[in-house]
């Protein structure tokens, strides 16, 4: 059945054709910035005689250094400044950072690119599938395509919603999202902030999320989104609590609340090849898999993707959002999941520290994003395998099993320090941490808790 | 009076805690409201950072902000209904009311002024480089000094949850 | 230079906002706002009386606004509860409409 379109029909006033909407912001923006990245980068390059002769030396020096090969480029070019450019110390404080943050956000922009491919191209294959393959080689085009198409779209403001709240809620959730990069130990001397306390700012920035979720849901003005949005905070402020157990066990072992000397805390091997990781610690351990399967959850992950679960709430707090907001929201999952990652990674995977000994020659910093990645993957494996869990399984798994388990961690980690650890620690820890597994998770499993339940969408 | 980069700073974290406080009063939406005073919160917690003490800032972010606002805006939207509306304005003694109670608050901020500057200088001047507050000395002041206090806010903390869970509960019939 | 006074100007004009939410407001959980910015206003006095204290070493302000966050914590929690309570039980949340306040 044919449906005719009347091609007389009046565009509604205000807009030239209902084929190009006219607010386009995204697009916009994008070429703005690319424009004025590209034009300085090309006007300072030009106008500069100095510039290839420091830069190619420290370029050359990089090379021969490969395990501080980013302080030394960066050295290269705060040394261009200070010598072509004449610029004194305030000034070069603020190169000198903006250098680390813009390095930064390029990079994970970059994995953020590709693990939106990677994950396609992986949950493809679990599900016997090939996934995007037409753009580019190996469909590695894809992001690009997907990246025009979201800036592209219409950026739509429901009706009766609050408009400025609707603005702000996808830039709350990215801005902390990328602060958190900059605590990351990346390698020795490579924190950009190095802060006394940097796990508390983390979680800190972990709570401003929730504000952001809660004003994504709200102004949209829709029953999704709020509902949605009810969701995904209960399911945040449930999780953090053994996020923080997790950490805190870690924080009391390395006496210490910066992520910089927690790694460091993780030098060494044991018998000249046993890692000395947290991870490798019973109570470490356990640690270790609470802290992820927390972290599944803050970031949104499946099986926790009950906020957005597509099934029951369309798409949760994201619903009513559109081309270039969602795009932000989509890049501060993301961000986000490398964030709570990264910190996983310095809390009990040792951080820069290579495995073995004789791997030492591979540089701390591809350390830290080798097990960063290893952890994403990890991740998706988990996102393609598991099914959804059920918004009451969720919460009671929190409280009635991941928090007790959190604080029979913290006691093994304080027993472990009376014990020294070694042989006795061993015998003494593990019974206290892996206790709640035997006597909790059983109940958790049993039918009566897993039975079909009857939803009451109202108390009246 | 000189201002540096440093001053500026606290200037302008004390506009914007006290110009979002403001707004708590005026704006009518509970929920922007409650949003508002969760930015009144960060304020303060970046006051508590400019004053060198990191630590309770963020504390401050993650109980007020993580913790306060979020159960404040929950709050709202779980007792928010059509025929309760909003606030009642107007009552009898509306105007009245408003007038009093601003009164008062300007009659309090008078009195708390006069007293701040007619103090003298009590206090020693301080030097512009920012003192940090550290961890370990504050862990040690509170295992050293304040034992059982802290004994007793985690006996206060723990009662309050479960007594707030209690009170919030909803009596459930069985299922039919 | 910014002075302890003017510190301790921010922190009674926060208090003073405090109030004045606690008196204009006729919402419970506005109120409750309210009284969390003065006790804010309260815990920054303590530290600016750590910063510009004789004693620098000396924590004793640090450690009591550690501990009247925490107390304001629980009594957000416990506030909030009530609130609810009481809306389910008069369905309104205007302390002047509930029946107790009117003698």
């Amino acid at each position: 059945m044919a449906v005719t379109i009347p091609s007389d029909a009046a565009p509604p006033p205000g807009r030239t054709s209902l084929a190009f909407p006219a607010r386009r912001p995204g697009l916009t923006l994008a070429a703005a910035a690319g424009v004025l990245v590209v034009g300085t980068t090309l006007l300072v390059l030009l106008l500069d005689r100095k510039a290839p002769g420091i830069l190619t030396g420290a370029v050359v020096e990089a090379l021969a250094h490969p395990a501080t090969a980013p302080l030394i480029l960066k050295a290269g070019v705060l040394g261009w400044l200070a010598e072509g450019w004449g610029l004194g110390e305030p000034w070069l404080g603020l190169a000198s950072i903006s250098l680390s943050l813009f390095t930064i956000v390029a990079v994970f922009m970059g994995l953020f690119a590709l693990t939106s491919i990677v994950e396609r191209k992986v949950l493809a294959r679990i599900q016997n599938r090939y996934g995007p393959n037409r753009a580019g080689l190996w469909g590695l085009l894809q992001p690009v395509a997907d990246g025009i198409k979201m800036l592209t779209k219409e950026d739509i403001v429901p009706a009766g919603g609050d408009r400025w709240m609707h603005l702000l809620a996808p830039v709350m959730l990215a801005v902390p999202a990328f602060l958190v990069l900059a605590l990351l130990p990346y390698g020795p001397g490579m924190t950009v902030v190095e802060l006394g306390v940097g796990i508390l700012f983390f979680f800190a920035l972990g709570a401003s999320a929730e504000v952001a979720v809660f004003m994504a849901g709200w102004s949209s003005n829709n029953k999704y989104s709020l509902l949605g949005a009810m969701r995904a905070i209960a399911q945040m402020i449930s999780y953090e609590m053994p996020l923080l157990l997790a950490a805190l066990a870690v924080v009391m072992l390395a006496g210490t609340l910066s992520p910089t000397l927690m790694v460091e805390a993780q030098a060494g091997h044991a018998f000249g090849f046993v890692p000395q990781w947290f991870v490798f610690t019973p109570w470490g351990l356990v640690g270790f898999v609470l802290f992820f399967i927390a972290a599944l959850a803050e970031s949104n992950r499946s099986p926790f993707d009950l906020p957005e679960g597509e099934s029951e709430l369309v798409a949760g707090h994201m619903t009513e959002y559109s081309g270039f907001r969602y795009a932000v929201f989509f890049l501060a999952e993301y961000i986000g999941l490398f964030g709570i990652c990264g910190f996983a990674v310095a809390l009990f995977l040792g951080g820069w520290h290579a495995p073995l000994p004789v791997l030492d020659f591979i540089p701390g910093y591809l350390w830290f994003f080798l097990k960063l990645y290893g952890l994403v993957l990890l991740a998706i494996w988990i996102r393609g395998t598991m099914p959804r869990v059920r918004i009451d399984q969720l919460l009671a798994f929190s409280w009635l099993f991941l928090i007790p388990t959190g604080f029979c961690v913290l006691a093994g980690a304080a027993l472990w320090h009376f014990t020294g650890g070694g042989w006795l620690g061993w015998l003494v820890v593990t019974p206290v941490v892996t206790a709640p597994y035997f006597l909790l998770l059983p109940r958790l499993q049993s039918a009566e808790a897993n039975a079909l339940r009857t939803y009451r969408f109202s108390e009246e | 009076m000189n201002l540096t980069a440093s001053g500026l700073l606290f200037f302008a974290f004390a506009v914007l805690t006290l110009g979002a406080g403001t707004a708590v009063a005026l704006v009518r939406e509970p929920v922007r409201a409650a949003l508002v005073g969760a930015l009144c919160f960060v304020g303060v917690g970046l006051l508590y950072l400019w004053l060198g003490a990191e630590f309770l800032g963020f504390i401050q972010w993650l109980v007020y902000v993580g913790a306060v606002a979020v159960l404040i805006v929950f709050v709202i939207l779980l007792t928010r209904r059509e025929d309760a509306g909003g606030e009642t304005e107007g009552g009898r003694f509306a105007g009245l009311r408003v007038l009093g109670g601003l009164g008062v608050a300007l009659a309090l901020f008078g009195a708390l002024a006069a007293a701040v500057l007619g103090s003298g200088s009590l206090y020693r001047e301080v030097p512009e480089e920012p003192m940090v507050l550290e961890i370990a000395a504050l862990g040690r002041e509170l295992v050293a000094g304040a034992v059982p206090p802290l004994i007793l806010v985690g006996v206060v903390l723990t009662v309050a949850l479960v007594g707030g869970v209690t009170l919030a509960l909803v009596e459930r019939k069985p299922d039919a | 230079m910014i002075t302890l006074q003017l510190v301790l100007l921010v922190s009674s004009a926060l208090f003073c906002l405090g109030l004045a939410i606690v008196l204009l407001r006729r919402n419970a959980i506005i109120m409750l706002i309210g009284i969390e910015v003065m006790l804010a206003a309260a815990n920054l006095n303590f530290i600016a009386f750590w910063r510009y204290g004789a004693e620098p070493g000396s924590l004793t302000g640090v450690v009591f606004a550690l501990f009247s966050i925490a107390v304001a914590a629980a009594e957000a929690a416990v506030g909030l509860a009530l609130i609810l309570l009481v809306y389910r039980h008069f369905r309104t949340i205007d302390p002047g409409r509930l029946p107790v306040a009117h003698d």
